[in-house]
């Protein structure tokens, strides 16, 4: 594999204090992914998963620490310019442009590829609606009324029009029934092989674990236990807390 | 009979496509900046002045225009830099504010720069004329028809097709989201204030040609409108824009064609106040009126209507300091003042002090409205109109003694406050702000136009002036002085009292949230409807002393100036805090007294004021309570 070959992570967090107010929420915080990599953070509610992920986007800013992306520091870039760095982002709560079509949601995900050629993004579009035939049938139906399955399929399909280095993911699988869930991570599991880089937040950490590499969790804010998929899966406080055993 | 109709139809829709220009820039920033901005007024009439400057100069018009536009939006643009963006985490009170505060200080700039006269504007399309049937339409009609159109399919397709019209509908729409697509949210909200700006300067050199005219204060009455306009039209289209515009400009065309001239603004306020009140999404609007925030807007912490709550949360008010004087301690200092008329004779320093001390009252009764209760009222000036006509007519026309006229014009100016705010009793956040301020017009206009009760511009001259039993000449200057401080104290007394007792609390509550006070059983229309009454009678009073004072009063006394005026009063001294009302009452009354060279500097000044402390003590002298 490339990663024995390329050693330098595309995104570190090195000891982050995130506070909200006068609230910490992130305490020394350290996270890495390598380049090829899919690194998932767990957590129970509240635990700080969302703002390690917003750290990364600049979404919010570190008090204390060093943000890194592609060997640069990063630290109170705004999120915009993020985007523009590479970064690609599904929120949590999916967050549609709701009055809008599929197809505008979709070439807003492009936005930051905007000089590029209108043809070149058109076929683009047309291969992000081959990967969700649900999108497909509705092209055109306002984003809004579409169902929360079908739009974290968009919120999906709109991060990929990004062609981020990084896709940040945060809890793909929230409100979705079995059935989407599999099929959400399907398409992540298709992406990976893909070499997409991917970190993401998940609370079902029986499907994250089935596709990450390495994961890390958190707990009130510092993060308790780090290892690989395996080495998490085998833990016992991961067990008893997240795997129902 | 018929032909006036038609004549009056067709000026109401020429007109109308003028209000749904500016409409449409209201909609932009309310949509993508999320907040009521009170400056697109200001906007149209910079734009209406630079292009009448630059022909003055000698500059063919058709040059002018477009410079004048570009002028304009990048104004527009700068004053969302200097005046909105660093507010973001400033009370929700604040932008809407330091929007007002611009549309004063250009208002007040535009008057000293261009006097406040009306002066002609070019407009050499009126010349041309079609007559269709026996009405007739010029060349300047069918211009302000042909470029609305224009305008407005442009920007159709500017919305719908280009990135950037996008990116703007997607700020709109989810600004958090926006951002994560890597669409620069600070500089999309700076866009439609300069987009806002350029849609304002065309209309107003529309304006200005249609009229053949334009005049300093022109600024406030379209602004108004094409939020009027706007809000008819749901404020989230352009084709509902253009029918509220026709709709609005059809109204107002034919009222002041059947009723009178004068009447057209008050039915285009009345107009905004209907629909306010009984259509808030207006006719074919689905976005909601409610959300409406600070400058964050929906990006911030968890939405609240608290005038005085940040958007970041309740962290900023944590921990201030806030300076209370107990009761007595503000009682002794106006039994101190009090003694002035001992110490020195001089009727200057007497006629200032009173004024001082009826501007206090008006803060402490303001204070208790919008401080406490959280009413956003920018038409406060209205109830002190109603106190002071309501004084001047007992006495006038129907022989009532002065001392009886005080109480009546007390009476009078509180049931006035709750039956006019009573149908805003269900808007909240920066909508009350709009109905109240459309409502303060609308008195305004009322005293002006309505001749045979208040005689109108000439004012009501001769007011009596109580003279009490108690053997002092109640009539001098230093009496009544003494009557202004005395009625001074009973405000701070009442006011006081309310605000310590669960009546205040209630209020305060009803404030920081107003659905959780309603969830927890709370009558809360009933307690907004006692500080309506409380707030109004406290005005009144101030407005009778007022006009005994002046034996005096006119329409301009209560102009939206005062209103203004009262709430950088009400700002200096901190929300709902009495000792700050004070304060910031006496010491914004002094103002024009120390600066009195520069007297035509005075709305420039307040406005620079409350600008500056929107962005740098948002919580005022004395701290928010
Ligand atoms: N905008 C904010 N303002 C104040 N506090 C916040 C804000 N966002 C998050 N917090 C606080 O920070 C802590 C961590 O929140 P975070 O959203 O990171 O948790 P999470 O692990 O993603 O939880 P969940 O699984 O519920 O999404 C929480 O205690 C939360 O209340
Ligand atoms: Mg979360």
């Amino acid at each position: 594999m490339a990663e024995a070959l390329n050693t330098k992570p595309l995104v570190s967090l090195t000891d982050i204090d995130v506070f909200y107010g006068p609230v910490q929420a992130l305490f020394g915080v350290n996270v890495t992914v390598m380049p090829g990599e899919t690194v998932v953070v767990l957590g129970g509610n509240a635990s700080g998963k969302s703002t390690t992920v917003k750290t990364v986007l600049g979404l919010v800013k570190a008090a204390r620490g060093d943000v890194l992306f592609d060997g640069q520091r990063v630290n109170g870039t705004p999120a915009y310019q993020m985007i523009q760095r590479g970064l690609g982002s599904i929120p949590e709560g999916r967050r549609m442009f709701s009055e809008m079509s599929v197809l505008d949601n979709l070439k807003l995900g492009a936005y930051v590829r905007r000089g590029e050629s209108k043809g070149e993004l058109d076929a683009q579009i047309e291969e992000a609606l081959a990967m969700f035939p649900r999108l497909a049938e509705r092209r055109n139906q306002v984003s809004g009324t579409m169902s929360g399955g079908e739009q974290q399929m968009l919120a999906m399909a709109r991060a990929w029009m990004r062609r981020p280095k990084l896709l940040c993911i945060d809890e793909p699988s929230m409100g979705l029934s079995p059935l989407f869930v599999d099929q959400v991570y399907e398409i992540l599991a298709q992406w990976k092989a893909r070499g997409m880089t991917i970190l993401m937040v998940e609370q079902n950490a029986n499907m994250a674990l089935s596709i990450a590499d390495r994961g890390y969790v958190l707990k009130q804010g510092h993060v308790s236990v780090t290892g690989s998929a395996a080495e998490l899966r085998d833990n016992d406080d991961v067990r008893r807390a997240y795997l129902g055993g | 009979m018929l032909e006036l109709f038609l004549s009056q139809i067709l000026n109401g829709v020429v007109i109308g496509f003028v209000y749904a220009l500016i409409a449409l820039g209201f909609s932009l920033v309310f949509g993508v900046a999320n907040i009521i901005n009170f400056a697109q007024g200001a906007l149209l009439m910079l734009g209406a002045f630079l292009t009448f400057t630059m022909v003055r100069l000698g500059a063919p018009i058709a040059v002018a225009i477009p410079i004048a536009i570009v002028i304009t939006t990048a104004t527009g643009m700068l004053i969302e830099r200097l005046a909105l963006r660093p507010l973001q985490n400033a009370p929700y009170i604040a932008p809407l504010l330091s929007t007002l505060a611009i549309a004063i200080i250009f208002d007040a700039a535009a008057e000293m720069i261009w006097s406040a006269e009306i002066q002609a504007f070019p407009s050499p399309l009126s010349k041309y004329v079609v007559f269709v049937g026996s009405a007739y339409l010029t060349g300047v009609d069918f211009l302000i028809i042909a470029v609305s159109l224009g305008v407005m399919a442009g920007l159709m397709l500017f919305l719908s097709r280009s990135w950037m019209g996008k990116a703007l509908r997607a700020t709109a729409q989810d600004p958090e989201a926006a951002t994560q697509m890597g669409i620069n949210v600070p500089l999309m909200r700076q866009f439609s204030f300069g987009l806002a700006g350029a849609l304002g300067a065309l209309a107003g050199v529309l304006i200005g040609m249609y009229y053949m005219s334009v005049f300093p204060q022109m600024g406030i009455p379209y602004g108004l409108k094409g939020f009027a306009a706007a809000l008819l039209g749901g404020l989230s289209s352009i084709p509902g824009a253009i029918v509220g515009g026709i709709l609005l400009g059809i109204f107002e065309s034919l009222a002041s064609g059947y009723v009178g001239e004068g009447w057209r603004d008050v039915i285009a306020f009345s107009v905004l106040l209907a629909v306010l009140i009984v259509r808030p999404h207006g006719l074919f609007g689905n976005k909601s009126l409610d959300a409406l925030g600070g400058a964050s807007g929906a990006t911030g912490g968890i939405p609240t209507t608290s005038v005085v709550a940040s958007m970041a949360g309740a962290t900023g008010r944590t921990k201030q300091r806030v300076l209370e004087a107990p009761l007595l301690v503000l009682l002794a200092v106006i039994a101190l003042f009090a003694l002035l008329p001992v110490l020195s004779g001089s009727n200057y320093l007497l006629q200032v002090g009173t004024q001082a001390a009826i501007y206090a009252v008006l803060a402490v009764s303001l204070t208790l409205l919008t401080g406490s209760a959280g009413v956003i009222s920018i038409g406060h000036a209205a109830f002190f109109g109603v106190g002071a006509y309501a004084a001047a007519l007992a006495g006038r026309n129907w022989g009532i003694p002065a001392e009886a006229a005080f109480l009546l014009a007390g009476i009078a100016a509180a049931v006035f406050a709750a039956v006019l705010y009573w149908p805003t009793i269900r808007l909240s956040g920066h909508t009350v702000g709009l109905a109240t301020l459309a409502i303060g017009q609308i008195v305004y206009l009322v005293c002006l136009n309505w001749v045979d009760v208040t005689r109108g511009p000439m004012g009501i001259p001769g007011v009596q002036r109580p003279s009490l039993l108690l053997g002092i000449d109640m009539k001098s200057l230093t009496a009544q002085y003494w009557q202004a401080l005395v009625v001074l104290a009973i405000a701070v007394i009442i006011a006081f009292a309310m605000l310590n007792s669960p009546i205040g609390r209630t209020w305060r509550a009803i404030r920081e949230d107003r659905l959780a006070a309603h969830a927890s059983g709370v009558p809360v229309s009933r307690y907004l409807v006692l500080v309506f009454l409380v707030s109004g009678f406290l005005a009144g009073l101030a407005g009778a002393q007022f006009a005994f004072l002046q034996n005096f009063v006119s329409p301009e006394s209560f102009m939206i100036d005062t209103s203004i005026v009262l709430i950088s009063m009400i700002v200096l001294g901190g929300l709902g805090n009495i000792t700050g009302a004070l304060i910031g009452g006496v010491l914004l009354a002094m103002l024009p007294e120390v600066l009195r060279e520069f007297a035509e500097y005075r709305m420039v000044a307040y406005g620079a004021i409350l600008l500056l402390l929107l962005r740098f003590r948002p919580q005022g002298l004395a701290g928010t309570r």
